[in-house]
């Protein structure tokens, strides 16, 4: 009996940690499939879309080991730009979302294309301040660089500002320019510094005595009253009120570690995973160099800065120095080669030596206003597609017509009212130089935006409709005045089984008079892993003056679980042509 | 056999249950772990931290920056103008790549800023210099400008030069390009000049030069010195060694080119007169007249230019006076008859036109056709239009957006074709 009990316990305990040990191994195994699964899911699969699409965010602020500085050197960047041609092959924009948007990041932040900006909003741009707290401005140093006369002060408060000098010929020309141009970068979405038109008195300064420069003879020394004294007396042209007018441009926050290649991507920024040259904002920046006529738009001006946002460490990207745009070239009116030809053509350089004179430039013959505050711009010889900066830009050159076509589309929130606003933050003196700088913008933003819109099938601003029947658009180009008369629109649908990334063709063409089509029940695709489904549209336009319409716009919709949304946008583009 | 009871039954719904949650878990977890993209991008992102690297320079970089540290290199023995400094001198044209050491004297006025409307403006210089072909000169210079506010300035100099390879063909226009020979020619100078500058680009004045020159056996390797092919007695100036000069000049002046380093408009006038006077032997005096005449006329934009200059220089003297060959006018190299050899004519006068159409061929290099006549004479009578030398070419000239860099000119005359690189503008 004894015996027997005992064995019976035995044999129970046995069954019990058993029975323990399979569960632990089905839990272990559970254990295992889950690592797996979750190792595999980091995978890119063929899916097409991902739950998370499209993303609004591209989170490019990881927290980094602080790089070390890295500066660009000026020819080298020339050299390299003009006669290396750096960069990868010409494919598309790689950092937009699923919706042929750009997500913010580092490099941009969505504002005006939101629709959302208020002219207050655009007009306040990126201030967070009105300018240096009034009181007694210490002179602190003078910075090398550039080709500006300028000096470092540190106002009441303790922030740092560049006080730039307008030349004193052109009392207001590069201040004005840089401003408004600021306003509109900020606009756009780029980081841009905090940039105020001011009005400044010599008794408000006094020089740090720990300031230094480099004077006209090279040596380091000592910033002396006398010097102040001689840049605003000498460099600047001095008011009747006694004030001088200056750009007070704030410093920008963070450690400055180098300027931004506009190609490949940084080696010792994690963050920086897209090749330059294929960021969309960069290649999109071409349009609205185009419309401003900011021909320095190469790296030497942009800045890299370290910065600690949000208990995050990460380099954030500033496009800077804005003086040589429009009709100003800084220091001088803007040259009339600028925006024109590179600092060096080959073949125009060759004509120009052996046809002896007789073949000109027809920019040599642009007559411009005689205004002193505007310089040399004008709107009626510019041609968006002519355009080019001083010298070969990578992103510029793989600009496609996806990326024209995002650009031109941001350009249409730039209302006559919005940058008849804009242009009054230059605080221009003189009325009528100032409604001439608004009405070139206008007439140049035009030519950019009826150019650029319609290089492709311009269906934009989709939406779906009636719990998920109806797909309803625009024609961007329509609607921007870049085109008119009468459009049909060509719709084919299709079932998309997301995981395969395959489609399986859901009726027959339909064409519409009207930008609305109906999802037909057939065109969903089957549920993937996340328990959505989604249709395809391709979308031709057909208009008679735009041949290039015709190539669809493939247009993805998904249902998830009774809630709609449009997934993907993909816009007909071509491989920019890369000179080699 | 309860407790066992109790145990079994307490242990098998358990396990059931079990066995259920275990599949709906898995299922549940599995269908959270459907991908994002923002987690692709995150993994993309982490992985780029195992291959953090520091940015490397390129091949141009490098290259570039090696250049850069030449030049600053360069800047720093070159030195400061004002300060001491590197100097290529200012030896005369054919003299070959000058280097030398200078000082400049400028004090700054103002709170250390020089500005040419202030008062009483003083400089000095003193700089000495050497070149490729052995010339060598040293020289100060001191100048007050704006005296007291006014528009009376006054300067002084004071120069040693030797030049031992002078190009000499003979005298007149016929003489013949094998003839080619060279002598040595040093010179004291000492000069001081005032002048008057009561309205923008007008100037006059005037002053006195004592001048020591001496002419010596040439000592170019590739030509007889000019004692071996010529006569030297029949060489004006050529015998005597040392003589001791005084000139006195007067001279007006007229410039209203937009940009006189690189001039694209305007007009340029200059006359000038100097009476030399021997004070040795008294066979030396002689009367020198110079007119100069520049005029640049824009077009199409003025993206062309034409340019236009005559020279013309007139001697004259008393009696059996003559001029010496070495202060006579000469015609041929860089600067005047550009399809000749430096100083290939030399006579008592001489004349010569230029004609350059240029256009902008990029923003940096003009390029310029030229045409030039010209000739010398010994009689005044005989400057005109009749028997002039000709010479023609292309010229590539670079540029900043302000200044004059450097030509390269391509001149034909009928002794053929002379390649001409130079950093001096022609005009």
């Amino acid at each position: 009996m004894t015996q027997s009990t005992s064995q019976k316990r035995t044999r129970i305990v046995i069954r019990v940690y058993s029975r323990i040990l399979i569960l632990t191994l089905v839990f272990l195994g559970v254990a295992t499939l889950v690592t797996y699964a979750q190792h595999v899911t980091k995978q890119p699969d063929a899916r097409a879309f991902y739950p998370d699409d499209p993303l609004r965010v591209d989170r490019d602020r990881m927290t980094i080991i602080k790089p070390t500085e890295f500066p660009l050197y000026k020819d080298a960047d020339y050299l390299i730009n003009s006669f290396t041609h750096p960069g990868g092959d010409a494919g598309p924009a790689i950092n937009v979302n699923s919706v042929d948007e750009v997500p913010d990041s580092s490099w941009f932040t969505n504002r005006i294309g939101l629709g959302k900006m208020t002219i207050e909003d655009i007009v306040r741009g990126p201030d967070t301040t009105g300018g240096p707290a009034p009181g007694i401005w210490t002179v602190v140093g003078r910075p090398a660089g550039g080709i500006t006369p300028k000096f470092t002060i540190r106002d009441s408060t303790g922030q740092l500002y560049i006080f730039k000098l307008d030349p004193i010929h052109l009392p207001e020309l590069p201040s004005s320019v840089e401003v408004i141009s600021t306003k509109i970068f900020h606009a756009l979405g780029y980081n841009v510094p905090e940039d105020h038109v001011y009005y400044i008195k010599r008794s408000n300064l006094v020089v740090d005595p720990k300031a230094k420069w480099t004077d006209l003879r090279g040596r380091k020394r000592p910033i002396k009253e006398d010097d102040v004294n001689h840049w605003l007396s000498k460099m600047a042209r001095v008011r009747e009120d006694g004030t001088v007018r200056v750009l007070a441009s704030r410093y920008v926050p963070g450690q400055y570690v180098g300027e931004f290649k506009h190609h490949d991507t940084r080696p010792d920024d994690p963050n920086d995973i897209f090749p330059h040259e294929k960021r969309r904002e960069l290649r999109g920046y071409r349009v609205f160099a185009a419309w401003l006529n900011h021909d320095d738009s190469r790296s030497l001006n942009t800045f890299d800065t370290f910065v600690d946002e949000g208990g995050r460490q990460f380099i954030k990207h500033y496009l800077m120095d804005f003086g040589s745009n429009m009709g100003s070239g800084s220091t001088n009116v803007q040259e009339p080669r600028a925006g024109n030809e590179y600092y060096a053509d080959g073949s125009k350089l060759l004509e120009g030596v052996f046809t002896f004179g007789f073949w000109t430039r027809d920019w040599m013959h642009v007559k411009y206003p005689s205004y002193p505050a505007v310089g040399n711009f004008e709107s009626d010889f510019f041609e968006p597609w002519k355009w080019v900066p001083e010298y070969p830009n990578p992103a510029f050159d793989r600009m496609d017509e996806a990326d024209a076509f995002w650009a031109a589309n941001l350009l249409t929130y730039f209302t006559v009212d919005v940058i008849r606003a804009v242009v009054a933050t230059g605080k221009i003196s003189d009325p009528e130089a100032e409604a001439y700088l608004a009405r070139t913008l206008i007439a140049r933003r035009d030519k950019c935006i009826r150019y650029w819109i319609g290089r492709t099938n311009p269906l934009d601003r989709f939406e779906v409709t009636h719990e998920g029947t109806e797909v309803t658009f625009d024609n961007a180009a329509l609607r921007a005045g870049a085109a008119q008369g009468k459009v049909i629109y060509a719709v084919q649908w299709s079932a998309l089984d997301n995981l395969k990334n395959e489609e399986q063709r859901a009726g027959d063409l339909v064409e519409l008079g009207e930008p609305r089509v109906t999802i037909p029940a057939s065109a969903w695709g089957p549920r993937d892993d996340a328990n959505y489904r989604y249709a395809v549209a391709r979308i031709g336009t057909l208009h008679a003056d735009n041949p290039q319409w015709h190539k669809p716009v493939i247009l993805t919709v998904r249902d998830k679980g009774g809630v709609y949304d449009i997934v993907g946008i993909q816009r007909p583009r071509h491989d920019a042509k890369i000179k080699k | 056999m309860a407790n066992v009871e109790l145990t079994n039954r307490r242990f098998t719904p358990r396990f059931i249950l079990a066995a259920l949650f275990v599949p709906l878990l898995c299922q549940s977890i599995l269908n959270a772990q459907v991908p994002g993209r923002a987690e692709l991008l995150a993994a993309e992102r982490e992985a780029k931290i195992e291959e953090v690297r520091q940015p490397e320079r390129t091949t141009i970089e490098r290259g570039m920056r090696a250049i850069e540290k030449v030049a600053s290199t360069y800047e720093n023995i070159k030195g400061r103008d004002p300060g001491l400094h590197y100097t290529t001198g200012n030896l005369p044209t054919g003299s070959g790549l000058g280097f030398g050491l200078g000082y400049t004297y400028r004090p700054m006025t103002k709170g250390g800023y020089s500005d040419p409307t202030l008062p009483n403006l003083f400089e000095f210089k003193i700089d000495a210099a050497y070149s490729t072909r052995k010339y060598y000169e040293g020289k100060a210079e001191i100048r007050l400008s704006n005296i007291a506010g006014s528009i009376f300035n006054i300067a002084g100099l004071a120069k040693y030069h030797e030049d031992p390879q002078e190009e000499f063909f003979g005298v007149g226009s016929q003489t013949d390009e094998r003839d080619r020979t060279d002598y040595l020619l040093r010179a004291f100078e000492g000069t001081t000049e005032a002048w008057l500058s009561p309205i923008k680009g007008f100037r006059a004045g005037g002053g006195a030069t004592y001048l020591t020159p001496s002419v010596g056996t040439g000592r170019d390797s590739r030509f007889a010195s000019v004692d071996k092919v010529f006569d030297p007695t029949t060489i004006a100036g050529f015998e005597g060694g040392k003589r001791n000069f005084l000139r006195a000049d007067a001279f007006i002046e007229y410039d209203r080119r937009d940009n006189p380093s690189y001039p694209r408009a305007g007009t340029y006038v200059r006359t000038k007169f100097s009476h030399y006077s021997d004070r040795d032997v008294d066979r030396f005096n002689f009367r020198r007249y110079e007119f100069d005449a520049q005029q640049y006329v824009p077009f199409h934009d003025g993206y062309k230019v034409l340019a236009i200059a005559s020279n013309v220089v007139l001697t004259d003297t008393n009696g059996n006076n003559t001029v010496p060959f070495y202060f006579m006018p000469d015609l041929g190299g860089r600067q005047r008859l550009r399809g000749f050899r430096e100083r290939r004519f030399r006579d008592r006068n001489s004349i010569v036109a230029t004609a350059e159409y240029r256009w902008e061929a990029w923003w940096a290099l003009d390029v310029a056709l030229f045409g030039e006549a010209g000739k010398v004479a010994a009689r005044r009578s005989d400057i005109n239009l009749k028997d002039l030398e000709g010479t023609y070419g292309i010229g590539f000239r670079f540029h900043s957006k302000k200044a004059f860099t450097f030509r390269l000119d391509i001149a034909r005359s009928r002794e053929g074709f002379l390649p001409i690189f130079s950093a001096q503008h022609v005009f």
